[in-house]
């Protein structure tokens, strides 16, 4: 993505990069390049190791977010371990969770060491608040409570480990606050800066002192990936963003038995991971579907990625600029509030959903206003002006136009790619009898985009299942 | 069904009477309301002023999203306690000589200051509209250092994470593991009974989902603060054919719950739009400015939306608005210039909006009958990480409005000891006073008698202060 990430327009020298090109460039990578999957799971992977430039730290640093971005899509398919060390590692969660630049505590000082890391890591990013079975239930104790995985103690700890890491400096005794910034090299080391006391990590674990902080990490990172809640923290997690909102605990089970071992030796394969998700029966099978909970609401950027890539959307000077998509999707790409992402994978919608025991993450960011605001936007993108300005994206829909007299077969078609054919027949027929009943002097492509608009906005589209 | 209001009041009063699938809820619905006929309290006549609106009250919540540092809101100024402060407090500590000095009605013998950046809060403490809730946050029992320690009492769930302290904060159910219902919630379902023929709900959010909000039988409204958007219908005549068409796609039945939440929430989204669009004024009916910040209009679309209360039949409303960032574990202030920087910025919006809030209900005559008050996940460490402070416990919180008993602190403050009988550890202040008598209090002026405060509260009987005092 940083690649694809320019100043536009490219021939005036004054045009500055700021966070619209970031945002073009994810849009033009969602919808137009060639390794689809990865830049799916790398999505998916951004809204569990959030970072957002909402945030004050990376407001002004969209090339570094971009770079983000890119780290994420790269370690997609490769190991959990490395992509949990390079996110670590990065100077930009470093700046957006604090641990870049956090010195060691100073008892004179009176100073402790920063805890925001520490904490996310484990509770967002690897293990999680509570102890779980290997189907991603929770364990009980005694009490017949959950058995929270980890205290304040613990917290206060392991944030002794992730102190002393600053900009990556080729020179020779860079200043570990004063070092000019590097947001593309991974964190590097400052030895005097770090903790090097004893630390006792999650579960009981010791790291003796005096180890060093390149080691500290190591086997911290390394505790993290071995504890037996990361599996199926993490899979639940990836199923809910790539296939349904309430997996059933064989489901994860069986994608956590991939990420412990993915037959081959390794543990956190996920690309494995990534495969069993999507080829298991509970994400192949039509006989889930008549479950009444199963699916997701697809999130608005998938809303709109899934219309603009249908039909080749372009715009007459090439950029794939949507205007302030927060305003009408309620969504952009890492532009989360918060490091809790967009939605949480616990969200209850109240009403039947919560009545049935559901969760129904995305359905946190579908409040009266996005309910109107998002089928706006999707079609704004169908009703294109004659003469549309040059950054608009316009839908292709020729291909569509040889079917706008036979109705039945324009929506049988808009219903296998939007909704996977699983339009009722009653909504249906409603389509192809507004289709079939428009004016006689309507022209083919209103046509098309009546269709389409139906089609697009109505509840079987917005679900995937 | 003989008119779009009548539907409109079944729809929203009771959310699970569209659904088959929850065979339950439309009794459990029907007998909550006939338990409240009688547990509402008389309208006390005093809150009538003669320019607002008859028997009218509302709440704001004010949720400061990340963990307000409330340690440099309200500061030691007193020489002995500020020199405590400074040391405890490190790189954070504000220059004593730029505290804006308050002059409580009661005093512990210690004296406060508030930060330099909030002036418009000094002056609503000194005229008596805003009140300090000292150390003020979640717990499940009245707990002491001894028993956190060695665990021999219940604690709240996962204590110092944002998000469970967040909704705890939001439930007034800290040792529940499951999330049901939010007290602002219950307090609607318990007072819609004041509200007439309302079709707009009276739990409006400004700020998206959240868990105050969450009731049995009354739905929150998530509005932007410009107000209801419309659908567009592009193109005319086929517009209006598509739109149709639409509607009816709507009100297919689907067996996928997934599928009928959406159908379900876009048709109320749309029809409640219409309504509130043709309700709202035009015309800005007060002369109050608000901040352009995303908090102030907030704060000032929820003040157009009371204003408009009687037009909506309500009598009751709960607002929640939400202001975000403060999460300031680094970057909280400038160094060696600790009264500016992030947390200086936040707390200047805040005093700000609070300020055009209560000129504009003024302006409006319900000054009297708005409430507004502070939320947080939780405040923040008394000793600092080098340029921030990391997740705390208890905190000190605002109410604002008319009819607060305004210009005092209320509660304990802690004794600001570091590894002292309030410190579970760098100055995470063991509250002093549970989140449940502090919302105990804004509910009893909302209406709710006090035999009746366990409905919404259910811990209070816990604690030994159901009413702390601070509203008239």
């Amino acid at each position: 993505m940083r690649a694809d990430y320019r100043a536009f327009p490219p021939n005036n020298p004054r045009a500055r990069i700021n966070n619209a090109n970031r945002q073009v460039a994810w849009w033009q990578t969602a919808l137009t390049a060639p390794d689809q999957l990865r830049q799916r799971v790398a999505f998916a992977l951004s809204e569990i190791f959030v970072v957002s430039d909402v945030n004050d730290a990376l407001a002004n640093n969209p090339e570094a977010a971009a770079a983000y971005y890119d780290l994420l899509a790269r370690d997609a398919f490769g190991n959990f371990r490395q992509l949990l060390q390079d996110v670590t590692l990065s100077p930009i969660m470093g700046a957006y969770l604090s641990h870049l630049k956090s010195p060691k505590g100073d008892e004179k000082r009176g100073t402790s060491a920063d805890e925001n890391y520490a904490r996310e890591v484990m509770q967002l990013f690897t293990i999680g608040l509570n102890e779980l079975q290997p189907d991603g239930t929770y364990r009980l104790g005694r009490d017949g409570l959950p058995i929270a995985t980890y205290d304040q103690g613990t917290v206060v700890e392991t944030a002794k480990i992730f102190t002393g890491w600053g900009f990556y400096s080729p020179e020779p005794k860079p200043n570990f606050f004063g070092v000019r910034q590097n947001y593309f090299q991974p964190m590097m080391l400052y030895p005097e800066q770090h903790d090097d006391g004893p630390k006792t990590l999650v579960g009981g674990i010791k790291i003796p002192a005096k180890l060093g902080g390149a080691n500290d990490l190591r086997l911290t990172l390394d505790a993290f990936f071995r504890h037996p809640n990361t599996g199926p923290f993490i899979c639940r997690q990836l199923i809910q963003r790539l296939v349904t909102s309430n997996p059933s605990p064989g489901y994860v089970y069986r994608v956590a038995q991939v990420f412990a071992h993915n037959g081959h030796g390794e543990r956190g394969d996920l690309g494995a991971v990534v495969r069993a998700i999507l080829l298991d029966y509970e994400a192949r099978s039509p006989d889930v579907l008549h479950n009444i909970g199963y699916g997701k609401m697809k999130e608005p950027l998938l809303q709109a990625t899934a219309l603009l890539r249908a039909f080749d959307a372009t715009s007459a000077n090439g950029r794939y600029y949507l205007p302030n998509p927060e305003g009408s999707l309620g969504q952009a790409a890492l532009r989360s509030p918060t490091v809790f992402n967009f939605f949480e994978p616990d969200y209850v919608l109240p009403g039947p959903l919560a009545a049935a025991g559901l969760h129904a993450p995305e359905y946190q960011i579908f409040t009266d206003t996005t309910a109107i605001s998002i089928p706006n936007q999707l079609r704004n993108f169908i009703h294109t002006p004659a003469q549309p300005k040059e950054n608009a994206l316009v839908l292709k829909l020729d291909p569509l136009l040889a079917l706008a007299k036979t109705p039945d077969q324009l929506i049988d078609y808009l219903d296998l790619v939007f909704c996977a054919g699983a339009m009722s027949e009653p909504s249906r027929a409603i389509a192809v009898n507004t289709v079939a009943h428009l004016p006689p002097n309507t022209s083919d492509l209103e046509r098309v985009r009546c269709a389409l608009d139906l089609v697009v906005t109505s509840p079987e589209a917005a679900i995937q299942r | 069904m003989n008119s779009p209001s009548s539907f409109g009041l079944s729809r929203r009063k009771f959310i699970g009477s569209c659904c088959a699938a929850v065979g339950t809820t439309g009794l459990l619905s029907a007998l909550a309301q006939l338990r409240l006929i009688g547990a509402l309290a008389e309208p006390s006549p005093s809150a009538t002023t003669p320019a607002g609106h008859p028997d009218y009250r509302a709440l704001v919540c004010l949720f400061l999203a990340g963990g307000n540092d409330a340690n440099n809101l309200i500061v030691p100024a007193d020489a002995a306690t500020y020199a405590t402060y400074a040391k405890g407090r490190g790189a954070l500590a504000l220059p004593r000589e730029s505290l804006l000095g308050l002059t409580p009605h009661t005093s512990d013998g210690r004296a406060f200051g508030l930060h330099p950046a909030t002036p418009e809060l000094r002056d609503l403490f000194a005229s008596g509209k805003l009140a300090v809730l000292a150390n003020v946050g979640t717990l499940a029992v009245p707990t002491t250092k001894a028993q956190f320690q060695s665990k021999s009492v219940p604690l709240p769930n996962a204590l110092f994470s944002h998000n469970d302290q967040q909704v705890q904060w939001q439930s007034s159910l800290p040792d529940s593991k499951l999330f049901t219902t939010g007290w602002g919630g219950r307090l609607a379902d318990l007072t819609n009974a004041f509200n007439e023929n309302n079709t707009i709900s009276m739990s409006i959010s400004l700020a998206g989902q959240n868990s105050f909000q969450v009731g049995k039988q009354v739905t929150q409204y998530a509005v932007s603060h410009n107000g209801a958007i419309q659908p567009n219908a592009t193109g005319g005549n086929l517009g209006a054919i598509r739109s149709k068409a639409r509607r009816e796609l709507l009100g297919t039945p689907d067996e996928n719950l997934f599928a009928t939440a959406f159908a379900g929430l876009t048709k109320d989204a749309v029809m409640d739009s219409a309504l509130l669009s043709s309700i709202l004024s035009k015309e800005i009916p007060f002369k109050a400015e608000f901040p352009k910040s995303n908090l102030g209009q907030q704060l000032r679309m929820i003040a157009r939306l009371a204003a408009v209360a009687p037009s909506l039949g309500l009598r009751r409303q709960i607002f929640f608005a939400r202001v975000g960032g403060w999460d300031l574990h680094d970057h909280q202030v400038v160094a060696g210039a600790t009264a500016t920087g992030t947390h200086a910025k936040l707390l200047a919006d805040v005093s700000q909006s609070l300020a055009a809030f209560a000129k504009a209900t003024g302006e409006l005559g319900i000054g009297d009958q708005v409430t507004a008050f502070t939320a947080s996940d939780f405040g923040r460490t008394w000793t600092t990480n080098g340029d921030g402070s990391d997740h705390g416990w208890g905190s000190h919180h605002l109410i604002m409005g008319g009819a607060v008993k305004g210009g005092d602190i209320y509660g304990n403050m802690p004794d600001f000891v570091l590894n002292g009988p309030d410190d579970t550890g760098r100055g995470r202040w063991i509250p002093t006073t549970s989140v449940d008598e502090y919302n105990a209090t804004l509910a009893t002026w909302f209406g709710v008698k006090t035999a009746d405060l366990p409905m919404i509260l259910p811990n209070l009987s816990r604690f030994a202060h159901p009413n702390l005092g601070f509203m008239a």
